[in-house]
């Protein structure tokens, strides 16, 4: 008697034990090192979802760049995941699903986040549309879908209402409100801008490591601030990048900032590349070509090939907030910051692209490949 | 606003905490479960007797239930005896609602609606309870509430009564098909 007891009992407890071990899988999300403003606006989308009501809902975070689309649905994700029994963050859906595979690749992801098996394989879109909904129709689940800029991507990964059971809530962030109003998501959220108090906060937090400037940068501190127009990337990028410089070098860079025509979010992140040293400008550009959502020792052994310094390069950027290395060692850059990187290589040579000094897109590579402008040394 | 982010960030030092009545299941169940749970490399924390003095619920105590990610509880028959083990109770569903804790409830040979209306063992508890606190009556509806509340929320049911049943009637076949059922669980 006491064996069959015994079995029963060890039976029982290894489920909880792996219940629990599946929960702890899902760990929480890396937020904002100093999430200032972060709390307000987490509690307006959870007032939105209206977690008790047992209806699937779908609702739609927008704003510009580095407004912190994404740190919101991250923060909102934290606090609730808990309460669902499955749930997923499809993180960057932009750049993972830039042709057709990539989306296919998306479900499966979706898939395997959220019942756990591996090796699906869905072939192609439309399939995995099918097998998406037969699965999860029963099921409450919570999903974000992070930065999509495409209905299509919406059409593949969260399609219908009636794809998900009752209580489900989707999360879709992106900067294209037309976009959600193309899919029918009623319920948005748009992501203010910081005020003025908050953004100091912000920015004194990366630059001072308190919540508010030291006497002597406060002049140069506020207007800092107002340049940044209340967008966080800005505001940490800014921050940071004062953190340890003279006073006079900031001057300098901020005059030059302002007699820059347009004025976009690209040029103000610009100042904070421009104080680089060579050896970290130049591990920057090779991340923003080639190295991001790469594991860091691959990267710096590839880096180290070229003659630079990757250790105190990459240690530098991450000071800077150009980089983020998360728990894991992937190396990853905000989309703004990117994109910025490209376009100083662009720069170099706008119209023949054998004169930059790194190819990214297949179709340069293919072209100057076939001029013959480049011969390849082995 | 202070720019801590704890309450976004991890911020745990324990995966699992275990709230459950010692003299009940602390050199059984329990003591099975944290076992099996380290073997898995869950960090877990179980109290030792001696964060268990005085009248009150100890700091160290509240602050592990804080830092873990899940809670699980376990009730037994004189769960609801002790005021530590409800108190910790109340702390673990503040944390569930404040920083969306995990929570999970075992009912150890007890009947989950034995512990959501406080039935059985748990009503001779709260019958004890409601003398002993007469002045304090906010605090015992607190504790009860806390029960119904943990009661409702996902949880594993273990019961030994399907054994007792088998030896009662002592057929072979009846042992076999339940055996097989149990050792598919």
């Amino acid at each position: 008697m006491f064996y069959i007891i015994f079995r029963y009992e060890f039976k029982f407890i290894q489920s909880i034990v792996d219940e629990v071990s599946r929960k702890l899988n899902r760990i929480p999300l890396n937020v904002a090192t100093h999430p200032v403003g972060l709390q307000s606006r987490v509690s307006d989308v959870n007032s939105l979802l209206e977690l008790e009501c047992n209806d699937v809902k779908m609702i739609g975070i927008y704003g510009i760049g580095g407004i912190g689309k994404t740190t919101i649905a991250k923060a909102v994700y934290n606090t609730i995941y808990g309460q669902f029994r499955y749930a997923s963050f499809l993180a960057n859906v932009r750049e993972n699903a830039s042709h057709r595979v990539g989306l296919v690749k998306l479900q499966e992801r979706l898939l395997f986040e959220i019942l756990g098996e591996k090796g699906m394989k869905l072939g192609n879109v439309d399939k995995g549309i099918n097998i998406i909904k037969d699965r999860l129709c029963r099921k409450r689940v919570l999903l974000v879908i992070d930065n999509v800029d495409d209905v299509e991507q919406l059409q593949a990964l969260v399609g219908g209402f009636d794809w998900f059971g009752p209580g489900s809530r989707i999360i879709i962030t992106t900067r294209d409100k037309h976009l959600l109003t193309a899919h029918e998501i009623g319920l948005t959220y748009e992501v203010k801008k910081l005020n003025h108090i908050e953004s100091l906060q912000l920015f004194s937090w990366n630059a001072f490591k308190r919540s508010e400037p030291k006497e002597t940068y406060l002049d140069i501190s506020n207007r800092a601030v107002c340049y940044a127009e209340g967008l966080p990337l800005a505001l940490t990028i800014l921050g940071s990048d004062l953190c340890g410089r003279s006073i006079h070098q900031w001057e300098s860079a901020l005059d030059k900032y302002k007699r820059t025509p347009n004025r976009k979010v690209q040029d103000i992140l610009r100042i904070s590349f421009d104080g680089l040293e060579e050896n970290e400008k130049e591990i920057f550009l090779y991340i923003a070509c080639f190295f991001k959502g790469e594991i860091m020792e691959y990267a710096s052994k590839a880096l180290r090939a070229c003659d630079l310094h990757p250790v105190i390069g990459i240690a530098v950027l991450v000071d800077k907030s150009l980089i983020n290395l998360d728990e894991k060692g992937v190396l990853s850059m905000h989309d703004l910051i990117q994109d910025m990187g490209k376009e100083i290589v662009r720069q170099e040579s706008p119209m023949d692209p054998g004169k930059r000094s790194r190819l990214w897109y297949y179709e340069d590579v293919l072209q100057v490949l076939t001029d013959g402008t480049v011969i390849i040394i082995c | 606003m202070a720019a801590s982010s704890s309450s976004f960030n991890h911020g745990y030092v324990y995966h699992v905490f275990l709230s459950f009545r010692g003299e009940d299941t602390r050199e059984n169940f329990t003591g099975h479960l944290y076992n099996a749970l380290d073997q898995r490399g869950i960090n877990t924390f179980i109290d030792d007797e001696g964060l268990r003095i005085g009248e009150e619920i100890s700091q160290a105590l509240l602050k592990a239930i804080e830092e873990s990610r899940i809670s699980i509880i376990i009730f037994s028959k004189n769960y609801a005896n002790s005021t530590w083990c409800l108190d910790e109770l109340v702390k673990i569903l503040e944390c569930k609602k404040e920083k969306g804790q995990v929570v999970c409830s075992v009912f150890y040979n007890i009947s989950p609606s034995d512990v959501r209306h406080q039935r059985g063992s748990y009503e001779e508890a709260f019958d004890m309870l409601e003398e002993r606190f007469e002045d304090k009556k906010e605090k015992v509806k607190k504790w009860r509430m806390a029960l119904t509340e943990a009661a409702n929320l996902s949880g594993w049911h273990f019961s030994n009564g399907y054994i007792l049943i088998f030896f009662n009637y002592s057929a072979f076949s009846f042992f076999r098909i339940i055996f097989e059922k149990l050792v598919k669980i």
